[in-house]
């Protein structure tokens, strides 16, 4: 019984993976990744008293030895020689997959072209003349075969037929332009004279391979009985060179596009009226030049929306969860140990205190992930940084910056390694010195504490004006920076691939957001833990100490507090929060919590509820925060309309009412824009200082410490001034 | 010469960045035609792919990184020992 083989080819992701099943009924999984078939896959079939062998090659965008499933495609064609290539082309993309043909048709394998994804091209109205493409590309037979519809089946086995009893065969491919074609030939006379040579590759194909500087070919030349080819080669090349410049292969590239692009034009009619994809839509109003900024922030106000108003609730819960049945249960279970009073107090006042009221915080990161993701996975944020970035771009900042400045909005520390990817070390050390202005998660905790408390009814709009400040001061500082320090600093443009818009996978959404608040987490039982305990124990000494400001931690404040009273929080509170802050952001809320919380009054008795009741009101209380988050968030989801009106005030937390006090709501925004823009912690100066070095780092310093309390105390002098204070 | 005209829009577009999609549409061929382009210029040398953040799995920052936002896929850049000359050479 006669038998035929047949070589598979095609670009990845263009179903021929799928039409190998179909033909051969081989169990193969069929993904839809590039270079997914990276091994090869056989399979055969009959069709009256013929046997087909299938050979699956890998998915391969080109015939060259630069990957290794293109190397792996190439090789068996032109090595292995099968009887008849399958060139497998998406009828939706047919000038990308001609290329592809180009290459095979120059390698002189018998070839057959089949077309796959012909009800998408109907989709986006292209209508593809199989007849007029056979034509264009020389007699290549051109068989529809979508491999869900049977008829596309039958179609490639009645080709395989006809091509076995050699009723069918293809012209050779059209010339190059006259250079090209004038060294093919001579270098293909030179490579025929070789038999070992031109028994393994073809003479014409391998001349075309060695013009565009295949380097796995072009080391065959090295063995010393290849000399007059390596002669022929260089000869070739000088004369190339004298059109092309050094830019032979991409002539030889073009060459073959053109080819596609002409074999398209007389076999695809384009609709009258250009389909506009849903993905094209959507980008025509989320990335316009005007619309674009105002869309990207009136998202983030309503994610920050959802992060104040939807995790408030649980906020409150977690807050009395804190402060209620885990302190009286602490208490209690400290006096059955006979634990002497201050371990008792340094477990309520210093570690519940502090890392309780930063876990607080866990539901609106939770919330806050949970957006971004969404946001992500959908495909919109990449638009929304291409958007941005044009906007900075505007402002003389580096092309590649933007990447690394939206990871700011995340973590500062990942943000500065992430200038990696600028190969401009100007450029680079630029955008690792704005990072910091840009508002990291860690910030999160203090615009809500002192939004929720001196701005209860906007807190929202508060938390979404500081991210805009933090950009702004960035754009700004970058402005001056690229036109004073780094003048000069890289150009080059870098050409970004958007993803497709997509339905985002909830699982991979929940999955990144608790990766990312489980961090916060693990900081918050680590580094913020740490802190907390040193706290208390500065608070407390010298021992015995009753008012923490006469601690040894309220006098080394004091004496700094003198130099925020300009901005309007010169008290030893705020002094001693922001130093602490230095550590990591979230303890500018710890450190505030545990100084009045010493403050206030002293803990509830542990005997006044049973572990019974405590139980039952932290399930209730979880419950009602659930219920009310669920109101909150369709009222989000409602702008314009309140769906639930706000019944009663809000809980007060001790911290809340501290802050009223202390804070003006002038005094608050000072404070807050000074939390923005100064020494976002330790761990990302050491970053900036080991990317960058010592210098570049002591001056972000210096500028992350005199912008903040410039602008705070402008801010807070002009709202004085205005009558705001 | 459309490959030209793209190391053209690389070598002298000031700092910016370019979506794949803009580019396409001023050349007027299908983004998966440029797509099919930019991988030639890659296999040529002439422009770097540069991998973004991506797989969170596989960075090595991924202890310490809570806020790492996956943005981009893949993005292109001139190849850095071409920058220069191509620079000079396609604005001239």
């Amino acid at each position: 019984m006669p038998t035929l083989r047949v070589a598979l080819a095609g670009n990845p992701n263009v179903g021929k993976s799928t039409l190998f099943n179909a033909l051969t009924g081989a169990r193969q999984h069929v993904g839809n990744w590039p270079g997914k078939t990276v091994m090869q896959a056989s399979g055969t079939f009959q069709v009256d008293g013929l046997t087909v062998e299938v050979i699956d090659l890998p998915g391969a965008y080109s015939l060259s030895s630069f990957s290794p499933e293109e190397a792996v495609a190439r090789d068996y064609i032109v090595c292995e020689q099968p009887d008849l290539v399958v060139d497998v082309v998406d009828a939706a993309n047919l000038e990308r997959n001609l290329y592809l043909t180009t290459q095979i048709r120059e390698t002189g394998a018998p070839l057959l072209l089949a077309l796959t994804m012909t009800d998408l091209a109907t989709q986006r109205g292209l209508c593809v003349d199989c007849h007029a493409l056979s034509d264009a590309l020389g007699g290549v037979p051109v068989v529809p075969a979508t491999a869900q519809q049977n008829g596309g089946l039958a179609a490639l086995r009645t080709a395989f037929q006809r091509w076995a009893t050699g009723e069918t065969r293809a012209e050779a491919p059209p010339p190059f332009d006259p250079p090209i074609e004038d060294a093919i030939t001579t270098l293909a006379a030179a490579i025929a004279a070789q038999p070992d040579l031109a028994r393994r590759y073809p003479p014409r194909w391998l001349a075309i391979q060695l013009l565009e500087g295949d380097e796995e070919l072009l080391g065959l030349l090295a063995a010393a009985d290849h000399a007059p080819i390596a002669a022929a080669l260089a000869a070739s090349r000088d004369r190339l060179r004298q059109t092309y410049g050094d830019d032979i292969d991409l002539a030889i590239a073009e060459a073959r596009y053109r080819q596609a692009r002409a074999a398209v034009a007389r076999a695809v009619r384009q609709p009258a009226t250009p389909v506009v994809t849903f993905s094209e839509r959507v980008d025509r109003v989320v990335t316009h030049r005007i619309l674009g900024i105002p869309i990207f922030l009136a998202l983030m106000y309503l994610v920050f929306n959802l992060v104040q108003n939807v995790s408030a609730p649980y906020l409150d819960w977690i807050d009395g969860l804190f402060s209620g049945p885990l302190t009286r249960r602490a208490v209690a279970l400290l006096a059955l140990l006979h634990a002497p009073a201050w371990i008792t107090a340094l477990t309520v006042d210093g570690i519940i205190a502090g890392v309780g009221s930063v876990l607080v915080f866990v539901p609106g990161l939770l919330v806050l992930y949970l957006a971004l993701a969404l946001l992500e996975d959908s495909g919109y944020l990449a638009r929304a940084a291409f958007v941005m970035d044009r906007a900075l771009g505007a402002l003389g900042l580096h092309g590649k910056s933007f990447i690394p400045l939206i990871l700011g909005f995340g973590c500062n520390v990942p943000a500065v390694y992430a200038t990696r990817t600028i190969e401009n070390r100007s450029a680079r050390v630029l955008t690792g010195m704005l990072i910091p202005f840009m508002s990291c998660s860690a910030r999160l905790p203090v615009y809500v504490v002192f939004g929720m408390a001196l701005f209860p009814q906007n807190a929202d709009l508060v938390i979404w004006a500081m991210y805009l400040v933090g950009i702004v001061v960035a754009a700004a500082a970058g402005l001056v920076l690229s036109r004073t320090v780094f003048a000069g600093a890289g150009r080059g443009a870098f050409v970004l691939e958007l993803p497709p818009y997509r339905l985002p996978s909830l699982p991979t959404v929940w999955w990144q957001a608790w990766q990312h608040t489980a961090g916060f987490i693990r900081k918050a039982g680590t580094i913020i833990l740490a802190v907390s305990v040193a706290l208390w124990l500065l608070l407390n000494l010298p021992w015995g100490v009753s008012d923490p400001r006469d601690s040894a931690f309220g006098q080394a404040s004091s004496t700094l507090a003198p130099l925020f009273a300009p901005a309007g929080f010169g008290t030893w509170q705020a002094a001693g929060a922001l130093v602490t802050g230095v550590m990591a952001k979230e303890v500018v809320v710890s450190t505030l919590a545990q100084i009045y919380a010493g403050q206030a009054d002293e803990p509830e008795s542990a005997d006044t509820t049973t572990v019974g009741d405590d139980l039952a009101g932290v399930a209730g209380g979880f419950g009602l925060a659930t219920v009310e988050a669920s109101k909150r968030l369709l009222d989000a989801l409602t702008p314009g309309v309140t769906l639930f009106p706000e019944e009663g005030e809000p809980e007060e937390t001790v911290l809340s009412q501290a802050l009223r006090t202390a804070f003006t709501p002038l005094a608050g925004i000072a404070f807050l824009l000074f939390v923005l823009l100064y020494v976002p912690c330790v761990a990302t100066i050491g970053a900036q200082a080991q990317e960058f070095g010592w210098r570049w780092a002591s001056l972000s310093l210096v500028m992350t410490l005199v912008l903040p309390w410039t602008v705070a105390t402008l801010v807070y002098q002009a709202g004085r001034l205005l009558g705001a204070g | 010469m459309m490959l030209r005209a793209i190391l053209n829009l690389f070598a002298v577009a000031p700092a910016k960045t370019l979506s794949a999609a803009a580019i396409a549409a001023e050349l007027d061929i299908s983004p998966a035609l440029l797509d099919h382009m930019l991988r030639t210029l890659v296999r040529s040398g002439r422009l770097v792919e540069v991998e973004l953040c991506s797989d969170c799995s596989a960075c090595a920052l991924r202890r310490i990184c809570v806020g790492g936002l996956d943005i981009a896929r893949r993005g292109y850049r001139l190849a850095a020992e071409r920058s220069a000359s191509a620079a000079a050479a396609y604005t001239q």
